[in-house]
């Protein structure tokens, strides 16, 4: 059966200035990725989904019950990182997974419980150690296990893998994966490479709306016809600049330029339509489109 | 286990703060443990650059636990208000647990002549005054914190934190000025050891003041972050108000020592040939005096000091009773007399003795533990100034030891005998004997070092130029023709040399000596 979280019709504003306008739409478990330029209202999304705000209209169901309505708010059922995951340098990370614990109400053994997420994120070898002696990678992992302790049915994660080295996204991806199987897992994101790595479900917040919910496949697929491939010279490339939004730019010799642009009315002498793009060109296109 | 704010006492004290901040505590013990021979409550009054350092630790560590806002926990807790009382339940835990250092100092260095009641009420004094500072630190740390939400907020917990430490500190002796004294209202002022503290009406009130202030701000924080505003803000105006109502109360209700009326007494034609009291000491005085008077000429009323502390229940002469007025001090009872007549006259009355000198110490006090009743000073009995030696007949009844000229009181006792004033005293005090003369005296006291103070008491005595002392008096003490030496304590500014001879015992001002 799986969880169900459905947003529905949920506006916010402050004051005059719109931030979401009747925003709907609904996920199951796995990875949901939510994108969107800086004041797209992803953040304010976060923050309604946490129950840290509340909508002006509309209303937030996980698996049947209002979330906005619960009170208290069902810590226990939703895990939540935020972009920047800090903490008292002074305690250690078993002392946060204890609180957290006992804030979740949660009903199983604690030692058991926190034994487990810690040997899940590998946090062993720092687990007893202060959190202000952690490394990013580490402070990341907590972060995680914190969210997920009590197995939540929706995850809220935002920018997971911001900060951290290659290794250590590669690492992280691997949880989330992990961890998205039995739960909902929302997270909001700036690294496309990471979204096509592991979202089943895309959606992009443009002007304070949906501009996109579907799969990387389905984004990819839509994207395609509307982006043109062009070889060219540098002065052909500067005209084309002022007619068309070039998306991506690659020089393959002195003064030849390989170009992706997004194809308006009028179309480009010698420019083609390739059978294979990029989840960020697909991005950029319905992010310009 | 869930409700206990494990977490947060982790995050407070995990810290090098918190190790300089237990090393100055241990420090502090050991630099005033000397005081613990004299008595616990002079530790409890000189430990407050302890209790500064323990405020400032729970202040500067809950001001930037609570200023730290980390999403995570913001999304977990929801409500600041409750880690606010999450932080001032760590606060209290951290305080208890780091009280037990000087307190284990306060047991293991006492003075070992400390009765078991003193103990008590020194260890309680202590701990009350440690956590209600530390209390009140943690809530200005928590308040300006949560309000702030900025790591000034320290800088400014600490200026308003240093208001009360410069009100406490201050040597301005008001009733509102012993209200913001954060520590020992005594602080500036040495006490008497016999008494130790007292745990009256004002010693409460004094608390209430600070519980209120707390609740105050409290209500502060919660008039910004509940959504009922204005209802918090009425509440945080009505603790305002209480406040000033314990200010005006306590002040109303505060008992001060008043000079007699002795103008009335110029060649009163009667005089007490005996007393009989029927005496009760609890934490209030009780008495039924019954007074044999004569009379050598005729007069329509009969003028007797009784302080105003008490409140008189009847008066009766003769078995009937009769019309009096009780008013500055002054008990009229309105009796015709014929010369040589004698009258039997019984009054009953109580009342609670808590007397405060100019200084706003406590001077004349009954107390279930403590007493100081010097007889010919405090009227706590009808007399007359200057008594002329009358028969006592004193049954008394008080669970503490009571030490008088008439001898000593324990539980239900009867004494009699010839004075010219009784003067009852118990609390923090030791007996000791040297060449016949038996010495009461406080429990800090060395009988050389008091005798040798007495010596020269003595002859500065002699040689002032005006003395209260009569001859005969001062060649008594001369001559050591005394038999029990009794510490008292009365005001320092009566001019009497700190000295009295009642019969066969002399009774040393504790200021004096």
């Amino acid at each position: 059966m799986g969880n169900h979280l459905s947003i529905e019709n949920v506006s916010f504003s402050y004051g005059k200035n719109v931030v979401l306008d009747n925003i709907s739409f609904a996920c199951r478990d796995g990875i949901t990725a939510l994108l969107g330029n800086n004041g797209a209202g992803k953040t304010t999304l976060m923050n309604l989904l946490t129950g840290l705000k509340k909508p002006s209209r509309g209303r937030i169901m996980l698996n049947g019950i209002d979330l906005l309505k619960t009170k208290p708010y069902p810590i226990d059922q939703v895990g939540y990182l935020p972009q920047t995951f800090d903490m008292y340098g002074n305690v250690t990370g078993y002392d946060l997974l204890s609180y957290v614990f006992d804030l979740k109400k949660i009903k199983t053994n604690k030692k058991e419980t926190i034994d487990e997420i810690v040997e899940r994120f590998h946090l062993g070898p720092v687990i007893h150690q202060r959190i202000g002696k952690y490394s990013g990678g580490y402070k990341r992992r907590l972060g995680i296990a914190q969210a997920v302790i009590g197995k939540p049915t929706l995850l809220i994660i935002d920018e997971p893998t911001a900060g951290l080295d290659p290794e250590e996204r590669a690492q992280f991806r691997s949880y989330l994966s992990e961890i998205s199987n039995d739960a909902i897992t929302l997270i909001s994101t700036h690294i496309i490479e990471d979204v096509e790595l592991y979202s089943q479900q895309i959606i992009i917040l443009k002007d304070h709306s949906i501009a996109f919910d579907g799969s990387v496949a389905e984004m990819i697929s839509e994207s395609i016809p509307y982006i043109r491939t062009l070889e060219t010279d540098f002065s052909t490339l500067m005209a084309l600049r002022k007619k068309v939004t070039v998306i991506e730019e690659k020089r393959l010799s002195t003064d030849r330029y390989k170009i992706r642009f997004i194809k308006n009315e009028q179309d480009v002498a010698d420019s083609y339509q390739e059978k294979e793009i990029s989840l960020e060109n697909a991005y950029i296109y319905f992010q310009n489109r | 286990m869930n409700g206990f704010p494990t977490f947060y006492i982790k995050a407070m004290i995990k810290n090098p703060i918190f190790f300089i901040y237990i090393s100055f505590v241990l420090f502090f013990v050991y630099f005033i443990k000397g005081s613990l021979h004299i008595t616990i409550f002079e530790f409890v009054r000189l430990f407050f650059h302890g209790y500064i350092c323990s405020n400032l630790f729970l202040l500067i560590s809950t001001a930037w636990v609570i200023s730290k806002r980390y999403e995570s926990l913001v999304f977990l807790e929801r409500d600041v208000l409750k880690k606010q009382w999450k932080l001032l339940f760590s606060a209290f835990i951290i305080s208890s647990v780091v009280a037990l250092l000087p307190m284990a100092a306060m047991l293991a260095f006492k003075n070992p002549l400390t009765d078991g009641s003193f103990l008590w009420k020194g260890l309680v004094h202590f701990f009350i005054l440690w956590t209600l500072s530390n209390m009140l630190a943690a809530t200005i740390g928590t308040t300006i914190g949560i309000l702030v939400q900025h790591r000034a907020s320290i800088l400014l917990s600490l200026l308003l934190y240093g208001y009360f430490l410069w009100k406490s500190i201050n040597t301005t002796i008001t009733y509102q000025q012993k209200l913001l004294n954060i520590f020992d209202d005594y602080m500036q002022v040495e006490t008497n050891t016999m008494s130790g503290t007292i745990f009256n009406l004002n010693y409460f009130l004094d608390k209430l003041f600070l519980i209120l202030l707390m609740l105050f701000l409290l209500l502060i924080t919660y008039s910004v972050y509940r959504k009922k505003k204005t209802a918090y803000i009425l509440l945080a105006v009505l603790a305002l108000l209480a406040m000033k109502g314990v200010v005006i109360y306590g002040e109303k209700h505060v008992q001060k020592i008043r000079a007699y009326p002795t103008a009335e007494f110029a060649h009163v034609p009667y005089a007490v040939q005996t007393y009989k009291m029927d005496l009760a000491l609890t934490n209030r005085l009780k008495n039924t005096a019954e007074l044999e008077m004569s009379f050598s000429s005729a007069g329509d009323a009969i003028n007797l000091l009784l302080d105003d502390c008490f409140t008189i229940d009847s008066v009766k002469v003769n078995d009937s009773p009769v019309k009096y007025s009780h008013k500055n001090n002054l008990l009229k009872i309105d009796v015709p007399y014929r010369p040589n007549e004698t009258k039997k006259i019984v009054v009953s009355y109580e009342g609670d003795v808590q007397l405060e000198d100019d200084l706003g110490v406590l001077t004349y006090y009954v107390t279930s533990d403590a007493v100081n009743l010097p007889g010919w000073l405090f009227a706590w009995y009808p007399a007359m100034p200057e008594p002329k030696p009358s028969y006592y007949d004193v049954r008394l009844d008080a669970s503490a030891k009571i030490y008088s000229n008439l001898g000593i009181f324990t539980g239900e006792t009867e004494r009699k005998g010839e004075t010219s004033s009784l003067s009852l005293f118990a609390g923090q005090y030791q007996t000791l004997t040297d060449n016949g003369v038996t010495y009461i005296l406080p429990i800090d006291a060395h009988l050389d070092v008091f005798q040798s103070s007495l010596k020269g008491l003595i002859n500065q005595a002699a040689k002032a130029r005006h003395r209260t002392l009569s001859a005969s008096d001062l060649q008594s003490l001369q001559n050591r023709a005394y038999k029990t030496v009794i510490v008292g304590s009365w005001p320092n500014g009566l001019d009497d040399e700190g000295l009295r001879l009642v019969g066969d015992t002399l009774i040393v001002n504790d200021s004096n000596y």
